[in-house]
C-alpha cells in the first residue's frame, strides 16, 4: 500500500491552488485521504481525493492574494542594478569622467568620419541615371578629361542610340554685372540643353526641359539668385556675363549637393557661345565636359570597342593612332586619380578606406580603455560581486549587470558624442572640403549605422569586462584583497595597453610624415622664385601697364608672360627630327618676356636666357630645360645649345638650357619645359614687390589698372599662395589626419591616465610600506613608469614597420615625396615617451608623496 | 442595527467553529458538521465557507503544529471573533424574538 494520494490530482491542486492556500488545504485533504485508506480501502480514497481536490476548482481558491514573503519582480532588481550603476558612477568620478568623455570623443569622431565617407561614396549617386552615365574622355599624351567640343556633334551622329548628349564648359571666373553692381564670380559652366536631363538637380523655378535651350540664358543657384536679387522673383531678369552678354534668367535650382563632382555657381546656355567654338578639330585648345547617357542595356564596353573607328571617321587615321576616348563612369569620376586636372580634385578610394579605418582604430582604442578600466575597476566590486553570487545571482544575470551599466555609459557618451558632432558639422567644410548637414543625421540608414556602431561598442567594450567580472569565485571574492594579487585579465589588459600604444605611435608616424610632406610641398625649393610674388591677369593696355608699374616704387621687378612656372597652362608636342626623335612627346611651352628668367631666378645652365624679339623678328629661338634636353639624349647641357627641335610645328633652335623647375605640382614628375618669347601671349602679369609697403604698391598697382580696365576687377593671387593651393587636397587630409590622430592620441592618454590611478589606488597600501622601509618618491615613480616603458617599447617594436609600410604606400602617390628617415621614428617614440611620462608621472608622483602614516593607518 | 448577512450554511459554519473550540480547523469541521447535522459536506465547500468569514471579520485563523498525518502539513486552526460572537447572537436574539411573537396557535403542532 502506497498511501499516496493520486499524484495527478496533487499536481494539479499545487498548480492552480493559491499559494497562501495551498498548505492547509493541502494538509486537510491528505489527512482525510489517510483516513479514508483506512475506512474504505486505498482505490477509495484515491477516487475521494481526486474528486475533492476538483471541487477546489473554485475562483475563490484560484484567486492569488498578494504575496505575504517579498519575490522580487524583474524590474525591482532593474532598479537595483541601475542603482548601483549610479552610485557607481558617481563615486568613481573620474573613472566615468575618462570613459565616458574617451568614448564620447570616439563616438563623435567615428560618426563624423562615418559621414565624411558616407558623403564621399555617394558622389553623384543622387542622379538618377547615375549608373548608365558616362563621361568621355580622351587619351592622347596623357590622360584628360576634357574633349573637344567636334566630338559631342559627332558622336550624336554616330551613336544615335545614346539616350542624352551634353556638353558642359566648365569656366573658372566670370564678372557678373547686375544692373549697376559688379561681380566676381568663381565657377560657372557653359551647358546645353541636354544638361538638366543627365543631372537630376532640384529646379526651383523654370523649365528644366527649356531652360538652357536658348542662347543666352543663365540658370543660377539659390544662393546666386538671392545675392543678385535679393527676394525678388529674379526669372526673367538681365544679367551682363564678362562685360559681353546679357543673359536672361531662365530657371533657378537649388545650391548643388556636396556629393557631386560639378561645381558651379550659375549655367549659361551653351547655344550663347556655340557659334565662337571650334567644332571641326580633335586637338584643340578649347574642349569641354561631354556626358552621355546609354540606354539601359547597352555595355560601356561595347561603345568604347567603336571608338578608334568613330575617330577614323571624323577626323581620320592620324589622329585615331593618338587619340583614344574612353568612357569614364559618372561615379568613378570622384575617385580616378588620372585626371589631375577637373573641377573637383578626385580623392582615391584608398584615402577614403584609410579615413574608415582610422575610424576603426579611434573606437577600438575608446573600447580597449573601457576595457582596461573596467578590468582593473572589476577587483574593486568583486565583493560586490560576489554577494551577489552568495545571494543566488546567475552568471547571465551578472554579465548582463555588467553589458546594463556599459550600455549606460556608451549611452550617456553617444549623447555627448552626437552633440559633439553637431557642434563640429560646420567645420567640415574649411576643415575638411566636406559639406554635412545635421539633416544627414536624421536619415533612416545614418541612424541604423550609428545604432549600429554604438551597438557594437557597447559589446566590445562590455563582454570581455563582463565575463572577467561575472566569473570571479564568490568565496576568492568575498575574502578582501585576494584578488589583488591575481587580478585575472591582466595580461590580456597588459596585451590591451601594448596595443593601444601601438596604435597612438602608428598615428604619431602617420601625422609627421604627412606633416613632413607636406612641408616638403610648400616649402621645399622649387627651383624659382616664389616670395612677394603677385600675379594678375594683363588686361588691356598692356604697354601702359608696363609705364606705370615702372613708374611704382614698390616695384622692384615685372614680368609678361603666358603663365607663371606653377601655373600649367599650355602642352604641345615636341620632337627633334634631327636628333632622331621622331615620335612626338608632349612639352610645356611658356611664352615669356626677357624678365622672366631674371625674376624667378631661373638658373641657366648654359647657352643665353630668352631676350626681347622685336616686331617681325622671325627666328624661332627657345630656351628649354634639362628634361627636355635629356629626353633628347643629350648629357650635357652645352651640348644643346644650337640644336635643332620641333615645337609645336615649327622648327626652333635651342639658345639656352635652364635647370629643371617645378613648372606643375610635386604629384607629377616634372615635364619638359619650353620657354620662348612671344608678346600676342602675355596674358599673365607678374609683379615682384619690394617687402616694405607692400600693401601700398599693391594699392597703387590695383588702381593703376582698374583705370586701364574699369568695366573688371582687379583680381590677383600671390605665387606661393597658388602654390599652397595645388596641395590643397593635401592640406584637407592633413587637417583630418591631425583632427582624427589627435583624437585617438587624446583618447589613448585618457586610458592610461586612468589606468596607472586606478593603479595607483590599488597599491596605496604597497607604496605606504614601500615608503616607510625607505623607498624615495623617485624610486616609487619609477616602480610605476618601468612597466609602461616596456609596453612602450614593445608597441613600438610592432608600430614602427606597420607605420613605414603604410606611409610609404601613401608616399608613393607623388612624383616628389620625403624619404621615410630614423628621424621620425624616433620622434615618434619621444612624443609617445612624453606623453606616457606626463600621464603616468601625475598618477605615480601622487600616490609616491601621499603620507604613509595615512595610507597605513585606516585596516 | 446593522445587519449582517450570513448565509445559513456559513451560520452552521461558524457555529460548528465556536463548538469546536481550540481545535477547529477544515477536517475537523467537516466531520462535526456530518456528525452533527447529518448531511454530507464537502470538504472545499467548508473551506470556501470559513474563507469568506474570515474576509467578513467573523473567523480569525492562526497557523498550528504539522502533524504526520497530514504528510508534515500545518492546520490552519479558526476561532470566531467578537464581530462573529455578536453576529451569532444577533442570529440568535432575532430568532429568540421571533419565537416568543408566534402565538401558541401559530404553527400546527405535529400530532401523535
Amino acid at each position: 500500500m502506497k498511501n499516496e494520494p493520486p499524484r495527478w490530482a496533487y499536481r494539479l491542486l499545487s498548480w492552480f491552488c493559491a499559494p497562501h492556500l495551498l498548505e492547509e488545504i493541502q494538509g486537510d485533504l491528505h489527512e482525510r485521504f489517510l483516513r479514508n485508506a483506512r475506512l474504505f480501502g486505498e482505490r477509495e480514497a484515491r477516487w475521494q481525493y481526486g474528486w475533492e481536490v476538483l471541487q477546489f476548482l473554485q475562483p475563490q481558491f484560484l484567486k492569488r492574494k498578494p504575496d505575504y514573503s517579498p519575490k522580487p519582480h524583474a524590474t525591482d532588481m532593474l532598479r537595483n542594478y541601475f542603482k548601483i550603476a549610479y552610485r557607481t558612477i558617481l563615486q568613481q568620478k573620474s573613472y566615468s569622467f575618462i570613459n565616458v568623455t574617451g568614448l564620447a570623443l570616439g563616438l563623435a569622431a567615428c560618426i563624423l568620419i562615418f559621414l565624411v565617407v558616407r558623403n564621399e561614396l555617394s558622389y553623384d549617386a543622387f542622379n538618377r541615371k547615375a549608373d548608365r552615365t558616362y563621361r568621355v574622355t580622351v587619351h592622347g599624351l596623357d590622360y584628360n578629361p576634357s574633349v573637344s567640343f567636334a566630338v559631342a556633334p559627332a558622336f550624336r551622329t554616330d551613336f544615335p542610340e545614346a539616350e542624352q548628349v551634353s556638353q558642359f564648359l566648365y569656366q573658372r571666373e566670370a564678372q557678373i554685372q547686375v544692373g549697376n553692381e559688379k561681380f566676381l564670380e568663381e565657377s560657372f559652366a557653359f551647358a546645353d540643353g541636354s544638361f538638366p536631363q543627365v543631372f537630376d538637380f532640384e529646379w526651383l523655378s523654370g523649365n528644366p526641359k527649356t531652360a538652357l535651350r536658348e542662347p543666352n540664358n543663365i540658370v543660377l543657384t539659390q544662393t546666386m539668385a538671392r545675392k543678385y536679387f535679393g527676394d525678388v522673383d529674379p526669372m526673367g531678369k538681365t544679367v551682363r556675363l564678362d562685360n559681353e552678354k546679357d543673359l536672361r534668367v531662365s530657371g533657378v535650382i537649388r545650391d548643388l549637393p556636396s556629393n557631386t563632382h560639378l561645381n558651379f555657381n550659375f549655367l549659361v546656355s551653351w547655344e550663347t557661345v556655340r557659334k565662337d567654338m571650334n567644332l571641326k578639330n580633335f586637338w584643340s585648345i578649347q574642349g569641354g565636359y561631354l556626358y552621355v547617357v546609354l540606354p539601359e542595356k547597352l555595355q560601356p564596353k561595347r561603345v568604347e570597342a567603336r571608338f578608334p573607328a568613330f575617330i577614323r571617321k571624323n577626323w581620320g587615321q592620324e589622329i585615331a593612332k593618338d587619340a583614344a576616348l574612353l568612357l569614364q563612369p559618372l561615379r568613378e569620376i570622384h575617385f580616378d586619380k588620372r585626371y589631375l586636372t577637373q573641377i573637383t580634385m578626385p580623392r582615391s578610394k584608398e584615402t577614403i578606406y584609410g579615413l574608415a579605418g582610422v575610424a576603426l582604430v579611434i573606437i577600438l582604442t575608446a573600447c580597449i580603455n573601457f576595457v582596461n578600466l573596467a578590468t582593473a575597476q572589476a577587483v574593486r566590486r568583486s565583493k560586490e560581486v560576489g554577494i551577489r553570487k552568495a545571494l543566488g545571482a546567475f552568471r547571465g544575470q551578472l554579465v548582463g549587470q555588467v553589458l546594463g551599466e556599459t550600455t549606460l555609459l556608451v549611452g550617456m557618451a553617444t549623447v555627448l558624442a552626437l552633440l559633439a558632432v553637431l557642434a563640429f558639422l560646420p567645420f567640415t567644410k574649411p576643415l575638411l572640403d566636406i559639406r554635412l548637414d545635421a539633416s544627414q543625421l536624421a536619415e533612416p540608414a545614418v541612424i541604423a549605422i550609428i545604432s549600429g556602431i554604438v551597438l557594437i561598442t557597447i559589446l566590445l567594450a562590455g563582454l570581455y569586462p563582463a565575463f572577467i567580472q561575472s566569473g570571479f569565485q564568490p568565496i576568492k571574492a568575498l575574502k578582501a584583497r585576494a584578488t589583488d594579487t591575481s587580478v585575472s585579465g591582466m595580461t590580456v589588459r597588459k596585451g590591451l595597453v601594448i596595443l593601444q600604444f601601438a596604435i597612438t605611435q602608428v598615428m604619431i608616424i602617420g601625422t609627421l610624415v604627412v606633416a613632413s610632406q607636406m612641408d616638403y610641398f610648400v616649402n621645399q625649393d622649387m627651383g624659382f622664385e616664389k616670395e612677394a610674388i603677385v600675379s594678375f591677369w594683363s588686361g588691356n593696355k598692356a604697354d601702359v601697364m608696363r609705364q606705370k608699374l615702372k613708374g611704382n616704387p614698390g616695384v622692384e621687378q615685372f614680368s609678361f608672360a603666358s603663365a607663371g612656372p606653377a601655373f600649367n597652362f599650355n602642352f604641345t608636342p615636341f620632337s627633334s627630327p634631327e636628333l632622331g626623335m621622331a615620335e612626338d612627346d608632349v612639352t610645356e611651352l611658356k611664352l615669356v618676356d626677357e624678365n622672366y628668367i631674371p625674376m624667378y631666378q631661373l638658373e641657366m645652365t648654359a647657352g643665353e636666357p630668352i631676350t626681347k624679339k622685336v616686331e617681325g623678328d622671325t627666328t624661332n629661338n627657345v630656351v628649354v630645360n634639362q628634361t627636355l634636353i635629356r629626353r633628347l639624349g643629350i648629357q650635357k647641357d652645352a651640348d644643346a645649345v644650337g640644336k635643332r627641335v620641333r615645337v609645336a610645328g615649327a622648327q626652333a633652335i635651342i639658345q639656352g638650357v635652364v635647370r629643371d623647375f617645378q613648372s606643375e605640382s610635386k604629384h607629377k614628375k616634372i615635364r619638359a619645359c619650353v620657354l620662348t618669347y612671344n608678346s600676342r601671349a602675355f596674358w599673365q602679369t607678374s609683379v615682384k614687390l619690394k617687402p616694405q609697403n607692400l600693401r601700398e604698391t599693391l594699392t597703387k598697382i590695383e588702381q593703376d589698372w582698374t583705370e586701364l580696365n574699369p568695366e573688371s576687377i582687379f583680381r590677383y593671387e600671390f605665387v606661393d599662395e597658388h602654390i599652397a593651393k595645388l596641395y590643397m587636397q593635401e592640406e584637407k587630409m592633413y587637417n583630418a589626419f591631425r583632427l582624427f590622430s589627435g583624437i585617438a592620441i587624446i583618447i589613448g592618454a585618457m586610458g592610461l591616465f586612468g589606468l596607472v590611478s586606478l593603479m595607483a589606488v590599488q597599491r596605496t597600501k604597497e607604496v605606504g610600506v614601500r615608503k616607510v622601509l625607505g623607498a624615495s618618491v623617485a624610486s616609487i615613480v619609477l616602480l610605476f613608469s618601468r612597466e609602461f616603458i616596456w609596453l612602450m617599447l614593445i608597441a613600438f617594436v610592432l608600430a614602427a614597420p606597420l607605420a613605414w609600410y603604410g606611409m610609404d604606400l601613401w608616399l608613393r602617390e607623388y612624383a616628389y615625396h620625403i624619404q621615410i628617415g630614423p628621424a621620425i621614428f624616433l620622434a615618434a617614440i619621444l612624443v609617445t615617451f612624453v606623453i606616457a611620462a606626463v600621464t603616468v608621472s601625475y598618477q605615480s608622483i601622487k600616490a609616491a608623496l601621499v603620507d604613509p602614516v595615512k595610507s597605513l593607518r585606516s585596516e | 442595527m446593522r445587519r449582517s448577512y450570513l448565509g445559513e450554511f456559513e451560520e452552521v459554519v461558524l457555529l460548528t467553529v465556536a463548538v469546536l473550540a481550540e481545535g477547529a480547523y477544515g477536517v475537523a469541521i467537516t466531520d462535526e458538521l456530518d456528525r452533527q447535522t447529518g448531511r454530507t459536506v464537502s470538504i472545499s465547500a467548508v473551506h470556501a465557507a470559513l474563507h469568506r468569514l474570515e474576509e467578513k471579520g467573523m473567523l480569525k485563523s492562526h497557523l498550528g503544529d504539522a502533524t504526520a498525518e497530514r504528510g508534515g502539513r500545518r492546520k490552519r486552526l479558526f476561532s470566531v471573533t467578537v464581530l462573529g460572537s455578536r453576529t451569532l447572537h444577533d442570529i440568535r436574539a432575532v430568532r429568540q424574538q421571533l419565537w416568543d411573537s408566534i402565538s401558541p396557535q401559530g404553527l400546527p403542532v405535529v400530532s401523535l
